[in-house]
């Protein structure tokens, strides 16, 4: 599933990133990398808002799509720093 | 004894190192004293500026160098260059890095990297007691052993800590502290390790060989007689391979956040549960809505306009009767508006708005001027006839009708001369620069709290979307927004943009932008057009701004079409927690401001008043002579012709917009010594409404100020392409300016400039479709 797809609120985490090395490496440093979850807070025609280790971060429809998120345990929703 | 302990190098040099927005700046004002700016936003520092801490107690002397914010250290844009640059050359003692303690394991990132290189280093935890605040404990003893190097906890607002801080880097001078990398154990220790064992003894030798297992490219660079070697060791780790896919980028952030996890996450303990949506959340919620994120934005935006040059504040004249304050005192009119007019019957309109804060203010320093600087008015006596009455010379005699302000009343018993050069001109420019000081302090108070809130990456974000479609993103959004207020920093600030064509479509747009200095020549003219044609002066200075803005959207479609640029740097960026302005913060931001633009009124300004005013009453043969005749007059005729089109062909125009480039506010200034009013200078020119707007938007679109221009050439990094800018400049402005002139004279010279504009477009689009075709068959024919 694409990260832009994902369900507002709701948990998800990141298998794949498949966007340019450039680009990567600008998510790699924010902390959007492979293995982390991360939650969309906002979407926005496509743009999202998602929480990410406690940061709020922006990222545009292109960067969203190259994204890949599986959905997690409905449980651990309200705490992903665990 | 004094003096030479000032020159004294410092103890001790710091390169103060961290993430955007974790509160540097504010450390670094705090430490040094300085006014460097300070916003709720990645990328205000773009430079490294360099201050110095002093404690008389202690005696220490500290030498910090701020760098720009970066989030590590593999550089991907310029910012993250000059940072990484700076800490690897040793040319500083000790590494300062500062994290914020409310995002710790984000911030950790980066100093698991800094420690790798081999320098003595001090963290200064941020904010600590924010999280105390809200119930959560910090582990710092703990937090510092595990680091192995002394953190302190501080706060950069509140100046607490500061003292321990700086007498930590002190004791840490001269320490030798070996790099150490978090890859101690773990599948990629043995390729760090062989790769080590490569290089040379130096101090960033483990940083190295972690950089070049990460794939980093300017490390490969620097050991490129090396690369054989490091690849083999590389495709000796099966690990890599099968778990990441041979991707050892991605490994070794993987690696790295996953360390922070397991050693980092109890040092911050929490009684309370955290709510699963923040407060912040909550307001994102409705502030970056999809609808109504941009309507919010705009309302937002015309408050702000409207408190600071309305005339008609909220709009109460529709609730207050006609004629309510026609008789108020003198006091009170700078509050109201008292003009009404009478009709045949007595009926009364006007006199029933309230004034704005901005035009309050205005107000205010305008009496000011007045009282210091106003005319000393003459006029001939007149007999019961209406007939001159000449003196014994048989000249006709005058009377002082108006004593005028203070300087004028002190001064006249000078020469003519005298009295011209300081009442007409310096003071006359340098009040007119001053009147305009309200409403541009107002206009920065309110950018800077929306800025410093943390909204205006929000705005980023919502307006990415329609930046992506002329070519732009939403990164080029808050440089522009910065020249609202000045040209200078917003340019600085496109080095946040990554890709350069990109950033140089930015910095050629940012002009167009109206800044501070530019709204005095709005206001001067909306108030004459206010009176001439009836126009409301609030929706004038706003059509300016909307002018530049449609100008700028237009020219960043055919410099996009221009340069065949295809798809748009993706958009990234972190978003600040909302909190509330420090009035601390707004303030240094304000009067750091109003500082630059008081000093240029008091210098720069006056002294090419002065020059001026000598060019406006002299000839080429140095001697005294009416406007008419002089040096100005005459050089500026020789372009009337040029100006023609524009419909402001006219010396004084052109006069006044070339004194612009000193500075924007000059136009004001040069206007006042030209006619002695704005509204004089309009009258007496004949030049037509359509005239007035068009040289309006030319002083908006053409070259800005040489401060600007000089931002521009440094950040476009070649004389050719600062020459380019400014033809494009010069063109654009002529062109609007013509096309507004034609068009408002003409209404169906609209057709011709569409048509034009559409071929225009289209012969880019196929010149530009040959153009890579070419490029392509090229590329096909050396493969």
């Amino acid at each position: 599933m694409q990260l832009l797809s994902s369900p507002i609120g709701k948990q998800v985490k990141i298998v794949e990133v498949t966007t340019d090395e450039k680009t990567k490496n600008r998510l790699q440093n924010i902390g959007v990398i492979v293995g982390s979850n991360v939650v969309v807070l906002q979407s926005n025609f496509g743009d999202i808002i998602v929480r990410v280790r406690d940061c709020r971060v922006a990222m545009n429809k292109d960067v969203a799509k190259h994204i890949i998120v599986e959905a997690q345990n409905e449980e651990i929703t309200t705490d992903e720093t665990k | 004894m004094k003096k030479s302990r000032q020159t004294r190098p410092s103890d001790i040099k710091v390169a103060l190192a961290g993430n955007p927005n974790c509160g540097k700046t504010t450390l670094f004002n705090a430490l040094t004293g300085a006014t460097a700016h300070v916003g709720n936003w990645t990328g205000v520092t773009v430079e490294k500026l360099e201050g110095t801490y002093k404690d008389k107690k202690s005696d220490i002397k500290v030498d910090i160098v701020d760098l720009p914010g970066i989030y590590s250290l593999s550089p991907y844009s310029p910012e993250e260059v000059v940072s990484r640059d700076y800490v690897l050359s040793g040319d500083t003692d000790v590494i300062l890095n500062i994290i914020d303690a409310t995002n710790l394991q984000r911030n950790l990132y980066l100093t698991t990297q800094l420690l790798e290189i081999g320098m003595p280093m001090v963290v200064a935890l941020n904010m600590a007691d924010c999280l105390t605040a809200n119930g959560e404990r910090i582990d710092v003893k703990t937090l510092s052993q595990k680091l192995g190097v002394p953190v302190v906890a501080i706060s950069a607002l509140k100046q607490k800590g500061l003292k321990e801080l700086m007498q930590a880097v002190k004791e840490q001078k001269g320490a030798k502290r070996e790099g150490v990398s978090f890859i101690s154990s773990g599948i990629l220790k043995e390729s760090v390790d062989e790769i080590s064992a490569l290089l040379d003894e130096s101090n960033h030798r483990l940083f190295d060989s972690v950089k070049l297992v990460e794939g980093d490219k300017l490390t490969i660079q620097k050991y490129s007689s090396l690369a054989a070697q490091i690849k083999e060791i590389k495709d000796n780790n099966i690990q890599v391979k099968e778990r990441y896919k041979g991707d050892f980028e991605t490994c070794v952030a993987d690696q790295r956040y996953q360390y922070i996890n397991d050693n980092f996450s109890d040092i911050i303990t929490s009684e309370k549960e955290k709510p699963a949506i923040s407060k912040s959340d909550k307001a994102d919620k409705v502030l970056t809505h999809r609808f109504w994120g941009i309507p919010i934005f705009l309302l937002i935006i015309f408050a702000i306009f409207h408190l600071t040059f309305s005339e008609n504040l909220f709009y109460m004249s529709a609730v207050i009767p006609d004629g309510a304050f026609k008789d108020v005192n003198t006091f009170s009119s700078l509050f109201v508006d008292t003009e009404y007019e009478e009709d045949e019957e007595g009926n009364i309109s006007g006199a029933n708005s309230i004034k704005s804060p901005g035009v309050f203010l205005q107000g205010l320093v305008e009496e000011l001027g007045e009282l210091v600087n106003g005319a000393r008015e003459v006029e001939d006596v007149v007999d019961d006839n209406g007939e001159a009455v000449l003196d014994e010379n048989g000249e006709p005699m005058q009377e002082v009708v108006a004593e005028g302000g203070w300087i004028p009343r002190l001064l006249k018993d000078t020469p003519d001369w005298a009295y011209g050069v300081i009442c007409d001109g310096i003071l006359a420019g340098v009040f007119g620069v001053l009147s305009f000081i309200p409403q541009i302090m107002l206009l920065f108070l309110f950018l800077t709290i929306l800025e410093d809130t943390g909204y205006m990456a929000r705005v980023a974000f919502i307006m990415d979307r329609a930046f992506r479609r002329i070519g732009l993103s939403g990164k080029s959004f808050m440089p522009l927004l910065m020249c609202f207020g000045c040209a200078v920093p917003g340019i600085m600030a496109t080095r946040t943009i990554e890709n350069d064509k990109e950033r140089r479509s930015t910095i050629l747009l940012a002009p167009f932008f109206s800044c501070g200095a530019k709204s005095p020549i709005w206001y001067a003219f909306a108030a004459v057009l206010a009176t001439t044609v009836g126009w409301n002066s609030e929706l004038t200075v706003f059509g300016m701004y909307v002018i530049g803005i449609l100008v700028a959207m237009a020219a960043a479609l055919i410099l996009k079409k221009i340069s065949g640029q295809k798809g748009v740097t993706p958009f990234i960026m972190e978003l600040p927690t909302y909190h509330t302005p420090q009035f601390k913060s707004v303030t240094i931001h304000i009067w750091q401001k109003l500082k630059h633009f008081v000093f240029r009124a008091g210098t720069v300004i006056a002294a090419s008043t002065i020059i001026i005013w000598y060019l406006l009453n002299f000839n080429f043969k140095f001697q005294m002579v009416g406007e008419e005749a002089s040096i100005l007059a005459t050089v500026g005729g020789w372009f009337e012709w040029l100006f023609k089109p524009c419909g402001f062909g006219d010396w004084k125009y052109i006069v006044a917009a070339v004194t612009g480039l000193i500075a924007k506010e000059e136009v004001v200034s040069s206007i006042e010594v030209l006619a002695g009013s704005v509204e004089d200078f309009v009258s007496l020119s004949g030049v037509t409404t359509a005239g007035v707007v068009a040289f309006m938007a030319f002083n908006l679109l053409t070259v800005p100020c040489m401060a600007a221009v000089g931002a521009a050439s440094g950040e476009l990094g070649s004389a050719k392409r600062t020459a380019l800018a400014i033809v494009f400049w010069i063109l654009t402005s002529y062109v609007v300016s013509m096309m507004i002139y034609l068009i408002g004279t003409y209404w169906w010279s609209v057709f011709i400039f569409a048509g034009v504009i559409a071929a225009i477009i289209v012969a880019a689009h196929f010149i530009n479709k040959k153009r890579f075709a070419k490029k392509e068959s090229e590329l096909i024919k050396n493969v």
